[in-house]
């Protein structure tokens, strides 16, 4: 086990023992995946905050249950990935008609044939992944942030979604494509 | 299918990986441990919601079993015979009615299909959609959905309840007694 499992591991035994400290360290040390993973995957910027923080309140009242089958980042991500779930099925029920057209005329910033990086700053690139990700079902959008924006294998990735890696792997080429196909609607070709 | 091996797809793989990542926040820590804090004030709630690793052996899991199965059979032994009267396997047929001519589907979805699940109605010659329902007595929140993405509230409801989200839910009051009722 490397020094910096070891240092996790006595978090997590702290932690139980009551030592927010400890659990302070671990929220330090994961804050920023989480965060991440969930503004990728909420593709709400308001909303990114209080969803992770939903996700380790969580794991600290569950940590109990924290078992080392799994490591505890993989753990952590599954939480977060329940409270996305949660929340778009919240937000998806009450959604009303989007006219999606309208939001892709928005984004249509030059000849797609010049490719993004003559014709958009990294921002732009960004904002234009975010809202093709929007595009993507949920759980296709799971699998591109996982594997290509994250950068898990497919193991985690199997671990996480409670499939075998060969599926993992499949539905990550699968929504690869998926993801691709929509950029070029968007007008942009990768 | 193929993994990675055209250039648009090494491409699209090289944004996601380079994508900007949320920014380090010492604010969202302190937030994290103010709510963790808030949670474990008072006593009762640090006891129910305090992580813990409880220990056990066999003999421990043997006296709690025994204790279980004592204090099931001293309740099944005082629990009183409580006859069920009239009211509780009474249901009420409830119809539900939009007049949506120009949809191609409708459905509906509540409390009663854990908002999840929906029923779908069936179109009616004259134009209206349909469907019935048997449900208990109670309370129950429900909107229509139409063609799959359109929640609507029902026209012809007398009661609504904010939804939390900006929108209103319709309030259907399934009174105790059996016979009809329709909604929509």
């Amino acid at each position: 086990m490397d020094r910096s499992a070891q240092e996790e591991n006595e978090w997590i035994e702290r932690s139980l023992q009551g030592d927010q400290q400890a659990y302070a360290c671990l929220v330090q040390r994961y804050e920023r995946m989480v965060r991440s993973v969930v503004r990728r995957l909420i593709v709400s910027d308001a909303e990114v905050d209080d969803l992770a923080q939903a996700a380790f309140v969580t794991a600290y009242e569950n940590l109990a249950h924290y078992g080392a089958a799994a490591r505890f980042s993989t753990w952590l991500c599954q939480i977060a990935l329940n409270k996305c779930r949660d929340w778009l099925r919240a937000r998806d029920r009450h959604r009303t008609n989007i006219d999606e057209d309208a939001d892709i005329e928005q984004m249509e910033i030059g000849d797609p044939s010049d490719g993004p990086e003559f014709r958009a700053e990294w921002g732009e690139v960004d904002s234009m992944l975010q809202q093709a990700l929007g595009q993507l079902r949920a759980g296709d959008r799971e699998v591109i942030v996982l594997k290509y924006v994250e950068g898990h294998d497919y193991e985690t990735i199997a671990q996480m979604l409670g499939c075998s890696a060969d599926a993992a792997k499949l539905r990550s080429l699968r929504a690869r494509d998926m993801l691709k196909r929509i950029l070029v609607r968007m007008g942009v070709k990768p | 299918m193929n993994e990675g091996t055209s250039e648009g797809d090494r491409r699209l793989e090289a944004w996601l990986a380079d994508a900007p990542r949320v920014a380090p926040s010492a604010a969202f820590r302190a937030q994290v441990m103010g709510a963790l804090a808030r949670r474990r004030a008072g006593p009762v709630r640090h006891f129910l919601f305090s992580p813990r690793i409880l220990k056990w052996n066999f003999a421990g899991l043997a006296g709690a079993f025994a204790v279980a199965l004592l204090a099931v059979g001293i309740a099944w032994t005082l629990q009183p015979s409580v006859d069920p009267g009239p009211d509780a396997a009474r249901v009420v047929k409830v119809r539900f009615v939009l007049d949506r001519p120009g949809a191609s589907a409708v459905s509906l979805a509540g409390d009663f299909t854990g908002w999840k699940t929906r029923v779908a109605l069936e179109r009616q010659a004259d134009g209206t959609w349909q469907a019935e329902l048997r449900l208990a007595p109670g309370e129950y929140e429900y909107a229509f959905v139409v063609d799959d993405d359109q929640w609507i509230q029902d026209p012809s409801a007398t009661r609504f309840r904010n939804d939390g989200f900006g929108g209103r839910n319709a309030v259907l009051l399934v009174p105790g007694v059996n016979g009809d009722r329709n909604a929509g």
